[in-house]
């Protein structure tokens, strides 16, 4: 049940910063306070975000193991509503550039509360001779580089056109979930 | 009792809980397991100290899994389980931070230990708020003492008591472990020769880092800059000094990289790595054809983690039946641990597949299997031909090793040369050639020649000038 409500506003507030986004320059760090505490309100009555900082993140590409980086591997970044943030190619070490993306501002990660302190992205990996493979719900925090590593596979001939997607979904973090049980 | 307790390379992780049949298996190396627990179970954007106390405690939890063999010992096939209610949260290909990241690499083989014992602590945590845990560490707990200003290890002390850190352990499968003092430029020696010919060899995989045209063992800024690349592609800090992350960081990148050329099919030979199916294999089977299902199984394990790795030994032991039942699941296969014809084609195609994707410059590899026996003086033939000309390559990188010429017979001029490496590398001087002493050459020699091989556009570790000829400009 908790859960559920947990989910729903992790809805909102992706739904908030599609908005965001939409209606403000990408590249703007500073968001202003009204635009976000419209329409963010959280079920459990907390607080909205005050405010939104940015993090980044990185794609590195490989194959067996990443002992063969992959260069040119389209990447899709999205919203996990659906909208293309970012469309980038990996280098010859099989990176990406750095994506700088919204997240919830830092001091909802310092004290323990029910405001999620993540934002949430979908990302795509494309190459041709390899699955696809899909990466749903990606954490970004304030400040932080997250590096998401792809072990890209390769496609057999035989492999029919159903079976070429591989999709990863990533879990709330235990502080999160309430699933933090004593080991 | 196990003493000289090694970090391990890999662990092997049940995605479920201990009794989910369900659950898979992934066998993933053991520091990137640990950045993916630090990323799951505590925040980046802590205070360093609180995060350094929480990868301590995870380590120390991991490695007491291990240590104890908890579940294996109970006839598990694996070291731990990412149920939240017995271990630590574990989520298979989610990202890892980056500051995370570079603390681990930083801590990876320390962990700690009740004073007088030597068994990592069984570090229990919980997160301090939904559930407490008497004699364990509060991981929100943490957050507030670091932020009064304790130490890690203070963090720690709160909350385990009376406990030490045992720093830098021992690595499994590293050769050299780390010297203890960081390498930097003006560093001279035998380190940091085997650290150049490394980055050379990772620089054919990884072209953006620079070649490093003599590797003389003197760490000079062409070093450096190599150095900074690959701290850059494995984010590291780029500080262009060899401390124990980035030391560490080099052997597993390299042991990888040669793990996949040592499993070459040009290596095998050619009777083992025919896909003709034959005659149905299982456990207790023994012979080349459980060698060839082996070496598949291991080449196939290289992309994909949840096949386990496998000792290519032609004995069909449980490990082999394991590995079986795991392909024949991830191709949908009912899980016999049985080889009939159709496991056996599509194993093999499932090789083949992989195989063919490598870059065909992965594919060569240019060094002779042992001639399976020793070479010594009198010795005559195409091995003795081929062992000089790998002296001879080697000796130019090594002035230690006196010039050999080729002849084709093992005479005293060779002899010396085979001893001056067997000195110069720290193995017995035994005056003649047996497989260990082979395997060195032949494996340094690889990784020569395979390091001076450059890519298209890659600097050639050397400035251009109008003299320099036509060749790389």
């Amino acid at each position: 049940m908790q859960m559920n409500n947990r989910k729903n506003d992790f809805a909102e507030f992706n739904a908030a910063l599609d908005r965001l986004m939409r209606g403000g320059s990408f590249t703007e760090p500073a968001v202003p306070t009204a635009t976000l505490s419209e329409g963010a309100d959280f079920k459990d009555g907390t607080a909205p975000h005050q405010n939104a900082a940015l993090g980044t993140l990185i794609l590195q590409v490989s194959t067996a193991s990443g002992s063969v980086p992959i260069q040119g591997a389209r990447v899709t970044v999205m919203q996990t509503g659906g909208s293309v943030l970012d469309t980038l190619t990996t280098n010859n070490s099989g990176k990406t550039a750095p994506i700088s993306l919204y997240a919830p501002a830092l001091q909802y990660s310092q004290t323990p509360g029910n405001v999620i302190p993540y934002s949430t992205y979908n990302i795509r990996i494309e190459k041709p001779g390899y699955y696809t493979q899909e990466f749903l719900n990606v954490p970004i925090f304030a400040g932080i580089e997250s590096i998401q590593y792809v072990s890209l596979d390769p496609l057999g001939e035989d492999a029919l056109p159903g079976d070429r997607l591989t999709v990863n979904e990533s879990q709330p973090n235990v502080l999160m979930s309430g699933e933090g049980v004593e080991k | 009792m196990k003493f000289n307790f090694t970090i391990p390379e890999n662990i092997v992780v049940h995605l479920g809980s201990p009794d989910d049949p369900t659950a898979r298996n992934v066998t993933v190396p053991f520091t990137d397991y640990i950045k993916n627990v630090a990323s799951s179970e505590i925040y980046p954007t802590w205070p360093e100290n609180a995060i350094r106390a929480n990868i301590y405690a995870q380590i120390s939890f991991a490695l007491n899994r291990i240590f104890t063999e908890y579940y294996r010992a109970r006839g598990y096939n694996f070291d731990i389980t990412n149920s939240t209610q017995y271990d630590q949260s574990f989520v298979y290909e989610r990202d890892i931070f980056d500051n995370i990241s570079r603390i681990v690499d930083d801590i990876f083989n320390s962990y700690i230990v009740r004073s007088g014992d030597i068994t990592p602590l069984y570090a229990r945590y919980c997160n301090g708020t939904t559930s407490t845990c008497p004699g364990g560490m509060s991981q929100w707990g943490s957050v507030s003492l670091a932020n009064q200003g304790y130490t890690p290890f203070r963090i720690l002390t709160s909350y385990y008591g009376d406990i030490s850190l045992v720093e830098n352990a021992p690595v499994a499968n590293v050769p050299e472990s780390y010297p203890g003092t960081p390498l930097r430029v003006g560093d001279s020696g035998l380190d940091v020769k085997l650290l150049q010919i490394a980055l050379n060899r990772i620089s054919k995989n990884y072209p953006a880092i620079p070649k490093i045209a003599y590797p003389d063992g003197f760490f000079d800024p062409v070093t450096e800059s190599a150095v900074k690349e690959f701290q850059n592609i494995f984010n590291l800090t780029q500080d262009g000094v060899v401390g124990r992350a980035t030391w560490y960081k080099v052997a597993s990148v390299i042991a990888g990289i040669k793990r996949l050329s040592e499993l070459d099919p040009e290596r095998i030979p050619s009777e083992l790595v025919s896909g003709q199916f034959k005659e149905v294999l299982e456990e207790g089977d023994s012979g080349t054809g459980v060698i060839a299902l082996q070496y598949f199984l291991t080449f196939i394990a290289e992309f994909n983690d949840f096949i386990p790795q496998v000792a290519i030994d032609g004995s069909f032991g449980p490990q082999t039946t394991n590995a079986v039942k795991q392909f024949q699941r991830s191709v949908g296969l009912p899980e016999t641990g049985i080889v009939d014809k159709t496991t056996w084609d599509s194993l093999y195609s499932s090789f083949l597949t992989k195989y063919n994707s490598l870059p065909a410059e992965y594919r060569t590899s240019a060094t002779a299997p042992y001639p399976g026996e020793p070479l010594t003086i009198g010795s005559s033939g195409e091995s003795v031909t081929t062992l000089q000309r790998y002296l001879q390559l080697i000796g130019r990188t090594f002035p230690e090793i006196p010039e050999v010429e080729i002849t084709g017979t093992f005479d005293t001029q060779t002899l010396n040369a085979v001893n001056a490496y067997a000195r110069e590398f720290g193995l017995p001087e035994r005056g003649d050639v047996n497989y260990v002493l082979w395997n060195s050459i032949s494996n340094l020699y690889s990784d020569l020649l395979q390091g001076e091989e450059k890519s298209f556009g890659q600097y050639p570790g050397y400035p251009l000038s109008e003299n320099s000829g036509t060749q790389n400009a």
